[in-house]
């Protein structure tokens, strides 16, 4: 897997270098670390230089690339992957307080959503990733997700365990409705081959043939708030979610769930693309 | 060969008249007819009961004519014949244009309590609480929470007068059909009937009306369109906000487009994301019978009241929606989930909504 980590402003560096190296140590392909500077001031290049020589030390892996470009982020960070072909993107962003979801664009949000491949948004703290919690929506992209979290596992170290969880917002539509549905478990729903145990079964299916344990959940409520609190109580070190949908009508119809959770989480989040979303894009 | 695609035309023409639900355009028509005859006879009719409103209901106030709107509106279940009503007394002077703005308002509030009531026949019958009652009573916290505001809003948008150059009447192509089809009906009534039951005649024919009107909407074939995947999918708010004005701008009736979301899925599910934009979009076309009345009458500025009722509920909403749609949503799924928490809340919200429109009335 052909990794960028895209150094910048918005958080401590060493913070996502540790971070970023953890996926540098199973993969033999080499990892490219980018500094982008706004413009070719003596002092921007004079940092950015600083920052890549630090990244290397820090790192100390005899394969690394560096590299700078001067630009704006997004742009640059888009061309970068489009020349290069690279899988993941890795980036940092600091932790946002309800003031800062009003008052600042996320740079690093800007990127994740709009570079062709997927991309992780870290923030927090630098640790071992064990516990996932990969995210499925039903929306039909079950296998980009598992195929992707199952070919990072492979180059993180040690076991991972992936919880897949599926959040059942829906209510009845009407009085007469039969509603034990909506208020039924993981397991109930499996039992009952109801759509959404169907769902979580075969995504549980998927990445146990990809070689990866892991474990169905089903939450009932708003979606992206049941993510929130699962992601917080269920102290996972990575969230996992598709991007949104970029294919006309619907990419005007729906709601962007992926930047909602983006912007509120304080954990490092993975957003998955498939190859089809490039084109669509 | 020329022959052939002539005929090949002409089967295609007949084939297209054949589909033509005929029975429902006719069923249209008649129900368009009796909105038309029972607003005359309403607005014939409600001199009548002026008495009535400024003696025993003493209808002197605001308070008043908004709880005055809100109870008639749970006693005949339903809020349009109510806000018909209030034009009709608008009409003949009985109520002001605030009166009747906060009378209209009342019916709104009103509307929402059928679909209520319909949940509560279900838990009579053993279904679940939750179940039966969710989108009603998220039916009524969206309509309190935002016509509420959007009173204020419309009575400030009355009093500048901004509006005032927005007023209709029927004009004379619509005036000869009334001397032809309607007037001698009309008239027929109000010369052997008294007053007072010309009106009640008038509000009995509106309800057909509405009943017939229902009876005559194609059956909506959603299920298959990408509207028809609401269910799975979570739409932008402001997607299921258009929609669900569309949707009621046909249908004419809030709990009517709101049953339309059962057939949406198969199970009858509804994404609690995009039910609360559906509803506050419903709730603004919802007054789109009560624009035609307005327009029917002689004082052209009814037209002004419901059009400030139609423009201050969108604001509100829409500024809801853009500013808070989150946070609003989990507020008002919060209390509906507390209201069916136990049978003690479900009981004290029942008290609540039933006395509150009493109490209004008695201030």
């Amino acid at each position: 897997m052909k990794i960028l980590i895209v150094l910048s402003n918005f958080l401590s560096n060493d913070e996502l270098l540790t971070f970023g190296g953890m996926f540098a140590q199973q993969t033999e392909i080499p990892l490219t670390v980018l500094a982008v500077v706004g413009s070719d001031k003596e002092s921007h290049l004079a940092d950015a230089k600083k920052n890549l020589a630090e990244a290397q030390a820090k790192l100390n892996l005899p394969n690394l690339v560096t590299k700078f470009r001067i630009g704006d982020l997004c742009e640059q960070v888009k061309h970068e992957v489009e020349q290069e072909n690279f899988e993941l993107v890795i980036i940092g962003e600091r932790n946002t307080s309800y003031i800062d979801r009003w008052i600042h664009r996320f740079p690093s949000a800007v990127v994740a959503e709009n570079v062709p491949c997927s991309a992780i948004v870290f923030k927090g703290k630098a640790k071992p990733i064990r516990r996932i919690l990969l995210c499925d929506s039903g929306a039909g992209r079950a296998s980009v997700l598992s195929q992707f979290t199952a070919q990072l596992a492979r180059i993180l170290p040690g076991d991972e365990n992936v919880t897949i969880l599926h959040v059942m917002s829906q209510i009845s539509a009407g009085p007469g409705v039969t509603g034990k549905n909506l208020r039924a478990n993981t397991d109930e729903l499996i039992e009952e081959h109801t759509r959404e145990g169907l769902l979580v079964e075969a995504d549980v299916q998927a990445l146990h043939d990809l070689g990866i344990h892991s474990s169905p959940m089903v939450r009932h409520g708003l979606v992206v708030d049941e993510i929130l609190a699962e992601a917080r109580s269920g102290d996972y070190d990575l969230v996992i979610v598709g991007a949104h949908e970029y294919q006309p009508p619907k990419t005007f119809l729906l709601e962007n769930i992926a930047r909602q959770i983006l912007r509120k989480i304080n954990k490092p989040i993975l957003i998955v693309r498939g190859n089809e979303d490039f084109d669509r894009k | 060969m020329a022959q052939q695609q002539a005929d090949l035309k002409k089967k295609a023409i007949f084939s297209r008249l054949t589909s033509i639900p005929y029975s429902k355009v006719a069923l249209f028509i008649a129900s368009l007819y009796l909105f038309i005859l029972a607003i005359t006879l309403m607005k014939d009719g409600a001199g009548g009961l002026a008495p009535l409103m400024d003696g025993f209901f003493s209808i002197d106030n605001l308070a008043n004519s908004l709880g005055f709107g809100w109870s008639f509106a749970y006693l005949i279940m339903s809020g349009s014949p109510v806000a018909a009503s209030a034009l009709a007394f608008y009409n003949t002077g009985t109520l002001d244009q605030y009166n009747t703005f906060a009378m209209i308002t009342g019916s709104r509030l009103g509307a929402s309590f059928i679909v209520i009531l319909i949940g509560f026949i279900y838990i009579l019958r053993g279904r679940d609480r939750s179940t039966s009652l969710s989108m009603g009573l998220i039916s009524l916290i969206v309509t309190v929470t935002t016509y509420i505001p959007a009173f204020f809003l419309g009575l400030y948008l009355l009093r500048s007068g901004y509006l005032d150059r927005f007023q209709i009447q029927a004009g004379q192509s619509i005036q000869s059909i009334f001397n032809r089809l309607i007037y001698p009906i009309s008239n027929l009534a109000s010369d052997f009937l008294p007053q007072w039951l010309v009106f009640l005649v008038g509000l009995g024919i509106i309800m057909l009306s509405f009943f017939l009107f229902d009876k005559c909407l194609p059956e909506m074939a959603l299920k298959e369109s990408q509207v028809g995947q609401v269910s799975r999918l979570v739409y932008h708010p402001l997607v299921m906000f258009l929609l669900g004005a569309a949707v009621t701008m046909i249908s004419m009736s809030v709990s009517l487009s709101l049953s339309i979301l059962v057939p949406l899925s198969n199970r009858g599910f509804i994404r609690r994301e995009n039910v609360i934009p559906y509803i506050m979009g419903a709730n603004i076309t919802t007054f789109i019978d009560t624009l035609l009345a307005a327009s029917l009458l002689d004082v052209p500025s009814a037209f002004t009241i419901v059009l400030a009722g139609m423009i201050s509920i969108s604001i509100v909403s829409i500024l809801v929606l853009l500013i808070m749609n989150h946070l609003y949503q989990a507020l008002a799924l919060k209390s509906a989930n507390w209201i069916t928490s136990s049978n003690r809340n479900l009981v004290i919200f029942g008290l609540i909504i039933l006395s509150i429109p009493i109490m209004l009335l008695l201030i």
